[in-house]
């Protein structure tokens, strides 16, 4: 019996008592999650991003204006389109071509849920495993897969309801919080895992859609000898891309073959370590891809070594013609790919900023302005995104025309993993 | 120090990002087991939040801001787990607790079991108030920030918590006085 005039005091003492002084056993465990976690950009936080409109600029300029830096592209370019033609020989995956909206699917709480293309109908389909992310639609739209990341992360494919899931990986050492790739024909997928006993050395692994023949795409000693990660797979299933960090701290983009063939590290402006956004436009005759580097987009055309300045900003997306491309600056904007390349680039703005500082800061925009990558229909005729407190998915037409319209998610969807991979629109057959 | 590795490890520094965690496990672990009344799924909101940590290290602005920001985190994943296992049990409807006006020069007799009664039955947001406050001993603006709450809630808020478990034990107290003054009989 505890006798007391001060009620704070002795509420102060009994949690004290009650915390005990054990130490507890879990920090190793801990590490070896962050250990395989990457660390957010910097400038994933907008008010961090907002300077770097000048530093960009200031750096771009100088590179551009060096005559040998066009030579040495030249060169790389007719390289890599020798390389390219060398790829030609393998089966070339149809693309999967147009395609109609299915449902819309997105990870809230710990459940699966979706809605119908027009946003009605919201409904539960199933609980999905602690921590699960990265929700992706295979590209023929008929499976889902997603990642646990519990301590011992799986990466998991199901029907697109979530039901007969599928462990096709699992290991301790399977990289989480970022991104993996289906191939264009939906049989197989590539992802990260970290090497034993190499520290954060990342490298890149396939397994087929039914847990067989896991592969590491490239082996030996190489593997260890560069941190690889984030891949994604090339439209028509040539080319695996990755990002490396390399010698001085920054990070490349690299490609090679499925089979670890032609790997090799593509001539763009270099890149700061922040850098784990980069996408293949959907178009197969087309080897381009845009990435984000030290707060700009910019755009990648692989046969001819010429990279196009998109913007400042991040999250981009292509949209499934592979004609425009989506990303966050001051807001969600769509660009026109001929525009830009013609130097004609007129951005339509389709959600508003919501100021600067984090998403959180600003519930005052919610069911307004966006937080997370502008992602497309299957038919490219909309946008959607989560908006800044993820209360609701912000639906917009892709032109900016007519009236957003929202799916209320109460409870929110949550941003702390990550505001992307939390969503997903199925493509069905046209 | 704590600072400086703070700022190696915004920059990917794993081992200073792995001293600042050792360093704060126990208070988190503590925190998160009095929020949630229960050690795995404190466990559970613990290892959320040096993950997310270690994820969002570069988007905090000011390395001295490291605690709060830490007990901020720890507040979000104790609420999600709560909300995440609420979805999964039904929970016990509480009966309202009447609030009684109580002063605080009031002289208390409790025991440690009536004490865990009082403070299971809050919500967790109010033990989250409570604990970060008088555990953790963070003066109330931090703890507003900590809860992303304005200062004067947070006041508010801990005082009605405060009274709500004081009403629980005054409640719980009763029937036993009357009982030992023959009136239950």
């Amino acid at each position: 019996m505890i006798a007391r005039n001060d009620f704070n005091g002795v509420i102060s003492e009994w949690l004290d008592e009650q915390a005990g002084r054990g130490a507890p056993d879990y920090l190793e465990t801990i590490l070896a999650r962050t250990t395989r976690t990457r660390q957010r950009p910097t400038w994933s936080s907008l008010e961090r991003w907002l300077p770097m409109h000048v530093a960009y600029r200031a750096r771009l300029a100088p590179i551009n204006r060096l005559v040998w830096t066009a030579i040495v592209i030249g060169l790389v370019a007719l390289a890599t389109a020798v390389l390219l033609a060398a790829g030609v020989g393998q089966r070339r995956v149809p693309h999967f071509g147009a395609a109609a909206n299915g449902q819309i699917t997105f990870v809230q709480g710990g459940s699966l849920r979706a809605a119908a293309a027009d946003g009605s109908n919201p409904r539960t389909l199933r609980a999905l495993p602690e921590g699960a992310e990265q929700l992706t639609f295979s590209p023929d739209g008929t499976r889902l897969a997603y990642r646990t990341t519990g301590s011992v992360p799986s990466l998991v494919v199901a029907a697109t309801d979530g039901s007969d899931p599928i462990v096709v990986a699992s290991d301790a050492a399977l990289a989480t919080g970022e991104p993996f790739g289906w191939s264009p024909d939906s049989r197989r997928l590539a992802f990260t895992t970290m090497v034993p006993g190499a520290g954060r050395i990342g490298t890149i692994d396939i397994v087929n859609a039914d847990g067989s023949h896991p592969n590491q795409v490239i082996h030996g000693s190489a593997a260890e000898a560069l941190d690889r990660f984030a891949p994604a797979w090339s439209p028509d299933g040539q080319w695996i891309s990755f990002f490396s960090t390399i010698a001085n701290g920054q990070v490349a983009l690299n490609v090679a073959h499925p089979d670890g063939s032609g790997a090799r590290e593509l001539p763009t402006s270099p890149m700061n370590p922040d850098v784990i956004e980069m996408s293949w436009s959907p178009d197969p005759a087309l080897s381009r891809v845009v990435y984000v580097t030290g707060g700009y987009v910019a755009m990648f055309d692989l046969a001819t070594a010429k990279e196009t300045t998109v913007g400042t900003g991040f999250w981009p997306t292509w949209s499934p013609d592979g004609e425009r491309i989506a990303w966050w600056s001051d807001g969600s904007q769509v660009v026109g790919v001929a525009d830009l390349l013609a130097g004609t680039a007129r951005p339509t703005a389709l959600f508003p900023s919501p100021g600067s500082g984090n998403c959180a800061d600003h519930p005052e925009a919610a069911g307004r302005s966006s937080c997370g990558p502008a992602q497309w229909s299957p038919d490219g005729q909309w946008v959607f995104a989560p908006d800044v407190v993820g209360k609701s998915i912000l639906i917009a037409r892709s032109d900016g025309s007519g009236h957003v319209r929202t799916i209320a998610l109460d409870p929110p969807i949550d941003f702390w993993k990550g505001p992307g991979g939390l969503l997903a629109w199925q493509a069905i057959a046209p | 120090m704590q600072q400086e590795l703070v700022e190696r490890a915004r920059r990917g520094d794993h081992d200073a990002f792995a001293t600042l965690a050792a360093a704060a496990i126990f208070r988190l672990d503590a925190a998160a087991r009095l929020i949630l009344g229960d050690p795995e799924q404190a466990k559970d909101a613990v290892q959320e939040t040096l993950v997310r940590a270690w994820r969002d290290l570069p988007t905090l602005r000011s390395a001295a801001r490291f605690d709060a920001w830490l007990h901020r985190l720890l507040y979000r994943a104790c609420i999600d787990e709560v909300r995440r296992l609420r979805r999964h049990r039904f929970d016990v409807d509480l009966a309202p607790i009447d609030h009684p006006d109580l002063d605080d020069a009031t002289a208390v007799m409790v025991d440690r079991d009536q004490l865990e009664r009082g403070f299971s039955r809050l919500e967790p947001e109010a033990r989250a108030l409570i604990v970060l406050h008088h555990y953790l001993d963070l003066p109330l603006p931090e703890v507003a920030i900590a809860l992303g709450i304005p200062l004067g809630t947070a006041k508010s808020r801990l005082h009605r918590a405060l009274q709500s478990m004081r009403a629980a034990l005054d409640a719980d107290a009763r029937p036993r006085a009357e009982l030992a003054e023959g009136r239950l009989a």
